[in-house]
Formats: C-alpha cells, structure tokens, sequence
C-alpha cells in the first residue's frame, strides 16, 4: 500500500461507507444489482481493508466515532495550552530561588525528558493524541529553555533563536505528524526569515516588521515547500499553503494603504497603487490556481482577500462622503455579484465534469 | 524524505538540537565571560534600579533596570525635563557616519528604520556635569522668578519648588549614565574612549527621526533602546535585594538615595554580568 497519512486512511474508510450507502441506495431503486460473486468479494475486500486501517491508523468507523474524535482533538489541544502554560508559570514561580547552575540543569533537562517521553508514547500509542500534546509541550519546554538562558546570562536578543525554534519544531511536527507544531515551526522561521532580510538590507533585526516587504521571500519558500511531497502527513501541504498566502498578503495589504514603508525608492502614491493592483491580481490568480489544482484552501484564502481588497478600496472611495446606508448597499451588492460570477464558474466546472464522464 | 529520516531519526535529531543549543549558549556565555571586561564600571541603585512593583507573585526571578540620559538637544534650554532620547551630538551628519540613508527621507518620504549599533554611556562624567549645569541654571532661574513676583504666584511657587526638587533628585537620586556617542566598530569606540570604569560601550538601537523646527523639517537622531536593558540578579545577592524590596514597599515607593553599589561587568561580546554588589546605606525595615 502507498505510504498514507491518518487523514488519507479516514477519507478512505469514509468513501468506503459512502459507496455502501449508494450501491444500497441504486439496488432500491433497481438501476444496478451486484451478482452474489460480485458482492461478496466487493463486501470481503471492504472489509479486510477496513481491519488494515483500523489497525494500522486507528480511523473512525462511524459518525459516532468520528464526533468523539473531534472532541479528543479539541481535548488534546486545550491541554497543551494549559499543560505549556503551566509548566511557562511553574518555571517563573521558582527560578528565582535556585542557583543558576540548577536552573542551568533544569532547563536544559525539561526539553530531553519531554521529548524522551514523547518518544515512548509515540511507540505505545496507536491513536497519537498523547504523542502530539506530549510533542507541543517538548516544544513548549524548548522555547523556555533557550528564553529563560538569555534571561538568565543577559545574552544580547538575536533572531537565531527562532531558527532554532522553527528547527526543533519542524523535527516535532514531522516525527509525530502534528499540523499545531508545524504552524508554529512556520510562524518561526518566518520570523527567522524576515529578520534576516531586514539585517541584510541594514535595518535591526526587530524591526523587520518597518518594512513588511521582509516577509516576502518566507511567503514564497513556504509556497513552494508545499509542492514537495508529503505523502503520509495529514493536511501539511494545507497548512504551508494558507501560511504562505496569509504571510504574502497581510504585507500587501499594509503596503497598499502604508507605502512609506516600503523598501521601493518611490513616491507614497505609486507604491500602495502597485501593491493594490498586486493584491488583486495575486489573489484572482490563487482563486484561479486553487480551483484547476482543486486546492479548496488556496480559493478560501484567496477569496478572503479578495474581498478584503476590495472592500477596503471601497472604503477608500466612498467612506468619507457616501451616505452609510448606501455604502453598506453597495457592498452587499458587490458580494451578490460575487456569488453570481463563482455559481457560473461552478456551472461550468460541472458541466466539464459531465462532459468528461461521457 | 519520509524513507529516509524515520520518525526514530527525526527524534534522535531533536535530542541533538537540544544539546547542540544549549551548547552554543553556554560557550557563548563562557566567552562572554572570559578575558578582560570591556567595561567595569562601579555603578549604584541610581544607574540599575529595582524594576517598579517588585516581587512579582508569579516571577520569583529578579532583574534590574539599567538607567540612563541624554542632554537635550537645546543647550540654553530651560526646560528641565531632557529630551526624549534625542541628544544634540546625534545629529543628520552623525546619522550619515553611522550608516543611515538620509536621502530616502528627503526623496520619497520614507519611514525611518532602526539599526542596532555600539553607543557609548559616559558615568559621572562631562555629560552629567552639564545637566547639573543646567538644572542648577533653571533653579536659579525659578528662584529668581518667584522672588520677583509676589510669594502668592502659585505658578512661580510650582516652577520654582520643581526645579528645586529636580535639581536635588540629579545629585543624589537620578542616572548618572549620559550617551554620549555611538558608533559601528566598537574598538574604534573603545581607543577614543579608554577609560573602562567610565566608559561603557553597549549595544543599542538607533533611529533617525524627524521634527519641524520653524516649519522646516529637521532630521535627528534618536535612541530607542539599549539592546540589552535589564541585568539579571544571581541567587547569591538576592538576599540583599529582597530586603531592599521590603523596605520600598514600606516606603510605598518613595525615591531614596542609594543603599547600594554594584561592580557591573561587560564582557567580550559586551553583555553584562554582576560582579559583586555592595550594601552601602543600611537597610531598615
């Protein structure tokens, strides 16, 4: 079997009991019937398939099932939260009280036994649920350590501890198939990223955020990241694709109202002029992208800031003098328009669709 | 990929990471640590202050703030507060030396950006003389004023009873800290300036900005931050430290002349540790 994540495992079981349910539904209404061979072998199959899943990913059988899932997962976030919160808190209440050579040991072994823990559960544990709180809190306990050592030794604050940080938490995410740990390794190294592009064009590293164009080429490596495969990992080329857009498109968006701070050696007005019309034509292109690659995550987002784009030069035109009620009016009307093109577009979609089918 | 780096591998990698950080931190630290201090100065409560509000319920741990000035950029001025960080020797020309564009200003209107370079914080020196020069001259001033006009101006009593307490607070309460200059190399710094117990060469962030003077539009200098602005207090002096806490608590606050002195050491990579710490003034709870 080609190597599948527990989300490609879950589509499977889940076509499997849709496919029951229609072959069910098309027998009632006699438009197909299966020979006894037929059914049995398609029944056997199914079943055996199932077993393999269940085993191997620990998938949900049932709606039942999968409601229950959902929980656990809120569940085992929520106390990650609380877990890596507490422990942030434990450490403060106490530090002051120790020696720094026993701080210095403390922090240092939090990050080993944590992940020495995670290990363990990672081999014990079927369904991952304790494997990836045990992971985010590995984490947690990591960005204490390297955060409290340069309280502690006044260290000089530099951008490599996020390299470090995003480092850690991609080898988490990967190891234990995590999308929270690979958000955070993304948010990291776009930190890292950017930092270091604004160093390179001169300015201090904290600053990075005076010239957003800084986040740029981490937009752009994360975009890319997403065509590597990720075959058993669930929902990562997602989480690098929405990340990617959301870090390309806020900058635009501020550089297109904001553009003294722009890096471009030109006037304020031609600068947020360029990243409007760029804000509009990336964002008509990821629409357009998502819906050929069939990514429903890259025309969501694409959408949003579409809409963000345009409504924020609505506001532009029209706030100051335009009767509220009116501008409101206009608003919902551009939305309507917006319905009408994207229903057309699906129509269209569908009738490719069937036409394909003949 | 996922043939080749295994989850068991994956781990073993984030264990190496670990051990490898912290390594690079605490041989950094060691190097720090090791050799000749560039800067020792013997500073007091005046130049590194309890935080406010100290004894944090939730953080048992303890920092100090480092405290310093600049002089305003006005030198007759009788304002006696300082400018905010912006002194007259950070001007449009010292700008330019530092490495700041000053051209993408005046061009096109740009927001400036921050730089993080080597500023140079004189103790007890010529700066801080000059700001005793001038508190004294705006005293003198008000008492001059007040002595002019009748006894019941209550904005001669104010100006003059401020300045009276300003003055008193710069000799025995305030920073005795001025920046002075700053610089990209900082043994270029050092050479000029080579007292090392008067001299302290720190990291920090500048910025150019920008104001109108007369309608015209002047650009300076300003000093955001020192990079690094709190010292941390090891186990083995907090016992001093928390009994100065009480005792502020029961003062409620109230600013008192320093009850201690502190030998503060920068190292090579000129980031600070305490040396030794000195009860000077009794401490009574």
């Amino acid at each position: 079997m080609k190597a599948l994540s527990k989300a490609d495992a879950q589509r499977r079981a889940d076509r499997i009991s849709e496919f029951q349910s229609e072959l069910r539904a098309l027998e009632d209404e006699e438009v197909l019937s299966l020979h006894q061979e037929q059914r049995s072998a398609v029944a056997t199959y199914h079943d055996n398939l199932l077993t393999q899943l269940a085993a191997t990913f620990d998938i949900d059988a049932n709606s039942h099932e999968r409601q229950l899932s959902l929980g656990m997962k809120i569940a085992s976030f929520l106390g990650a939260l609380a877990l890596g919160a507490s422990i942030f808190f434990l450490f403060y209440q106490f530090w002051g009280r120790f020696p720094t050579t026993l701080q210095v040991l403390i922090l240092i072994a939090a990050p080993m036994l944590s992940l020495a823990v995670t290990m363990l559960l990672a081999q014990k544990e079927r369904s991952g649920y304790y494997t990836k709180l045990s992971a985010m809190v590995t984490f947690v306990c990591f960005v204490l350590n390297l955060s409290m050592l340069g309280q502690i030794f006044n260290i000089t604050p530099s951008p490599n501890a996020f390299f470090v940080w995003a480092l850690f938490s991609f080898l988490l995410a990967y190891a234990s198939d995590t999308r929270l740990l690979l958000a955070a390794a993304i948010v990291s190294s776009t930190f890292f990223l950017s930092a270091q592009a604004g160093t390179w064009s001169g300015l201090y590293w904290f600053g990075f955020g005076e010239r957003p164009e800084n986040f740029f080429p981490a937009a752009l490596l994360l975009f890319l990241a997403s065509f590597a495969a990720h075959n058993g990992f669930s929902g990562f080329r997602v989480i690098y694709r929405v990340f990617a857009m959301l870090i390309f498109f806020l900058p635009v968006l501020i550089l297109s109202h904001w553009g003294a701070i722009s890096y471009l050696p030109l006037d304020q007005t031609i600068i947020e002029g360029s990243y409007q019309v760029a804000g509009f034509l990336f964002s008509a292109a990821a629409i357009w992208l998502g819906i050929k690659k069939e990514w429903p995550d890259l025309v969501n987002t694409g959408n949003v800031f579409f809409t963000l784009f345009l409504y924020t030069k609505f506001f532009d035109w029209w706030w100051e003098w335009m009767p509220k009620y009116l501008f409101f009016l206009i608003i919902a009307l551009a939305s309507i328009a917006m319905l009408f093109v994207f229903k057309r577009l699906r129509r269209t979609s569908t009738l490719v669709t069937q036409e394909a089918h003949r | 990929m996922k043939a080749f780096l295994t989850a068991h591998r994956l781990w073993l990698l984030a264990f190496a990471l670990i051990l490898l950080s912290n390594a690079a931190v605490l041989l950094g630290v060691q190097a720090n640590a090791s050799g000749k201090p560039t800067s020792v100065p013997l500073l007091s409560e005046r130049e590194l202050s309890l935080p406010y509000g100290t004894s944090s319920r939730d953080n048992s741990g303890l920092s100090l703030r480092i405290n310093w000035h600049t002089l305003s950029r006005d030198a007759n001025s009788t304002n006696r507060y300082y400018d905010y960080r912006s002194p007259a020797w950070l001007d449009a020309d010292k700008l330019e030396s530092l490495g700041f564009d000053l051209q993408a200003r005046l061009k096109s209107r740009k927001k400036p950006v921050s730089k993080e370079l080597f500023i140079v914080l004189e103790f007890e020196g010529n700066a801080y003389q000059e700001a005793l020069r001038r508190a004294q001259y705006a005293y003198d001033n008000a008492e001059a004023h007040y002595q002019l006009r009748t006894q019941n101006n209550m904005l001669a009593q104010n100006n003059y009873q401020s300045t009276k307490d300003r003055l008193e607070q710069l000799r025995t309460i305030e920073s005795r800290l001025y920046a002075i200059d700053a610089g990209n190399d900082p043994k270029q710094l050092r050479e000029h300036y080579s007292d090392r117990a008067k001299f302290i060469i720190v990291k920090g962030v500048i910025r150019p900005d920008y104001g109108y003077i007369h309608t015209k539009e002047k650009l300076f200098g300003h000093i955001s931050r020192l990079s690094i602005n709190r010292v941390h207090v090891p186990l083995k002096y907090r016992k001093l430290f928390d009994a100065i806490s009480e005792q502020n608590k029961l003062q409620r606050g109230e600013r008192v002349p320093p009850r201690y002195e502190l030998k503060l050491a920068y190292g090579s990579r000129y980031e600070p540790y305490i040396d030794s710490v000195m009860l000077i003034r009794p401490i009574f709870n």
